[in-house]
């Protein structure tokens, strides 16, 4: 349910923010997300911590990697990217998970093949404002 | 970007408001008064076009990753995967995937605008169909596609990041619902996917059937040595093949280690395809001995991701054979699988008295990767 939803990620984000930065990068998840059947894989990037909550279908390590895969993304498509970039390209972020994680399972590594899609969507998306102008009274 | 203006306008608009709210209290009124205003937008009278209707769903979305509930906006949002535009469905597609409910009625609708998704043939409208189905994986769902999405993933035409979703969401529906997904002739074809050029089909391929082989081991038997020769060749690689796929310097590192995962659900295989495997898991132990070719820490992870699966398959292996010779079928003595591999690493992988020296003991107690500590 949404509720236990917001429970968790408040949950996850106590846990990792008291790590320290030497230690390791995986931790027991809580009890709200399972007990000790799935892990907490995380990397810390400037004020930002990137969670990723995993149960034993893929290599940890390569989860690991998967959060720079990520991140790298990320820094391509929107050019060096900031915090307020991903509060404010909510969906833009979102598109760019989905390419490369899907059911819970990784889809895709390769940087370039998921920044040619999303190019491509973001052309999709041109395309559409250009042809259909409404006039807009409220923004 | 339009999205931009989508989600800033939520704290720009009226109010003379600049910016972000300052305090918890005025960014719940803030967000209140947002909400009544979309909520007598969806009520009115005149009809919203799909651009109206596409903000303000995109709007109630970004209000509850916030962290605040939304109990309306479904409906509409199950109207915008009826829509031609691109936009309008994704943000569809998003809010239904984000915010999953259990009304019947809806489930219907949702399920309706994803079958002709499916059927339109339009690769990203299918991405986006199949993305959902894998995200929301319930039950319904895996009732009415769990049959057409095998179709899907083997038809000849479809494209490779079609097939690669199709493969995944296929894996999302077993594992939810197992019984509704029965064997075909789809298997047979879906083994030869991991022939495919494209490595992310290969990836997402692979993925899928390690699962499926876990409870059908006889269906997907003919993987082995299909996943050996892949091996072979991603490991085998130069430097400059598999451009794109090449992580830090290592060929393939998700690759590889899914092929890997896939043979520990087998025994032993053959002696033609066991010496293939025999010189793969050798340039891997070789390779982990070498120098490293970069300082970070990402080469160190993906090469150790390689090697730790790699040493895992050898114990499966070593621990197979010993199962065998207990039973009294088994005459001869065989050598264990351990002392063969491990007899090509002479440094740090020493022998004595037949048994694995010290450092290959401690790589395997470390295969545990929670104690393993952070590389850095």
């Amino acid at each position: 349910s949404e509720d236990t939803q917001q429970q968790i990620i408040r949950e996850t984000f106590h846990l990792v923010s008291k790590r320290d930065e030497n230690v390791c990068n995986f931790l027991e998840g809580g009890l709200l997300i399972g007990g000790s059947d799935n892990k907490l894989i995380y990397r810390h990037y400037a004020t930002l911590y990137f969670v990723f909550c995993v149960d034993s279908s893929e290599s940890e390590l390569g989860i690991l990697d998967l959060i720079q895969v990520f991140v790298e993304t990320l820094d391509k498509c929107f050019e060096n990217v900031c915090e307020l970039d991903l509060i404010f390209h909510v969906d833009k972020v979102h598109n760019i998970l989905a390419e490369m994680v899907m059911g819970g399972m990784v889809l895709e590594t390769n940087m370039n093949e998921i920044v040619t899609q999303i190019d491509a969507q973001n052309k999709l998306e041109k395309s559409e404002t250009f042809i259909f102008q409404s006039p807009r009274q409220d923004r | 970007m339009r999205s931009c203006g989508l989600s800033v306008c939520l704290f720009h608009r009226g109010d003379g408001c600049n910016g972000l709210c300052k305090s918890k209290e005025a960014e719940i009124k803030r967000i209140n008064k947002e909400l009544a205003n979309i909520r007598s937008k969806f009520k009115g009278d005149k009809a919203l076009d799909g651009y109206s209707k596409k903000k303000y769903v995109c709007k109630l979305l970004f209000i509850f990753l916030l962290g605040h509930d939304i109990d309306f906006g479904h409906m509409e949002a199950v109207n915008l995967l009826s829509s031609n535009r691109y936009t309008e469905k994704q943000i569809g597609y998003l809010f239904i995937s984000v915010l999953v409910n259990s009304n019947s009625e809806l489930i219907r609708l949702i399920n309706n605008a994803i079958k002709n998704d499916l059927a339109s043939r339009n690769p990203t409208f299918m991405g986006l169909a199949l993305h959902c189905i894998a995200s929301v994986g319930s039950r319904e769902m895996a009732e009415a596609f769990a049959g057409e999405i095998p179709k899907v993933l083997v038809a000849g035409d479809t494209m490779d990041s079609v097939k690669q979703s199709a493969a995944l969401c296929l894996l999302r529906l077993y594992r939810t619902s197992p019984d509704l997904v029965p064997m075909g002739d789809w298997t047979s074809r879906v083994v030869h996917l991991l022939n495919d050029q494209h490595l992310g089909v290969v990836t997402a391929a692979t993925s899928l059937i390690t699962t499926l082989a876990q409870k059908n081991p006889e269906e997907f038997k003919t993987s082995v040595s299909l996943a050996v020769s892949r091996l072979s060749r991603i490991v085998t690689s130069a430097s400059t093949d598999l451009q794109d796929y090449t992580y830090y310097f290592v060929p393939a590192p998700w690759l590889s280690v899914k092929l890997l995962r896939l043979l520990q659900c087998y025994p032993p295989p053959d002696p033609a395809v066991r010496g293939r495997l025999t010189e793969c898991l050798e340039t891997i132990l070789n390779k982990a001995q070498e120098p490293p070719k970069s300082k970070k820490v990402q080469h160190s992870n993906a090469k150790n991701a390689v090697l730790f699966e790699a040493i895992s398959l050898i114990i499966h292996h070593d621990r197979c054979v010993g199962c065998l010779c207990t039973g009294s079928r088994c005459g001869r003595v065989r050598k264990p699988f351990l002392r063969d591999y491990v007899n090509c690493c002479p440094r740090s992988f020493s022998l004595e008295d037949g048994r694995p020296g010290p450092c290959v003991l401690r790589c395997l107690r470390l295969c545990r990767l929670s104690s393993w500590p952070s590389c850095r």
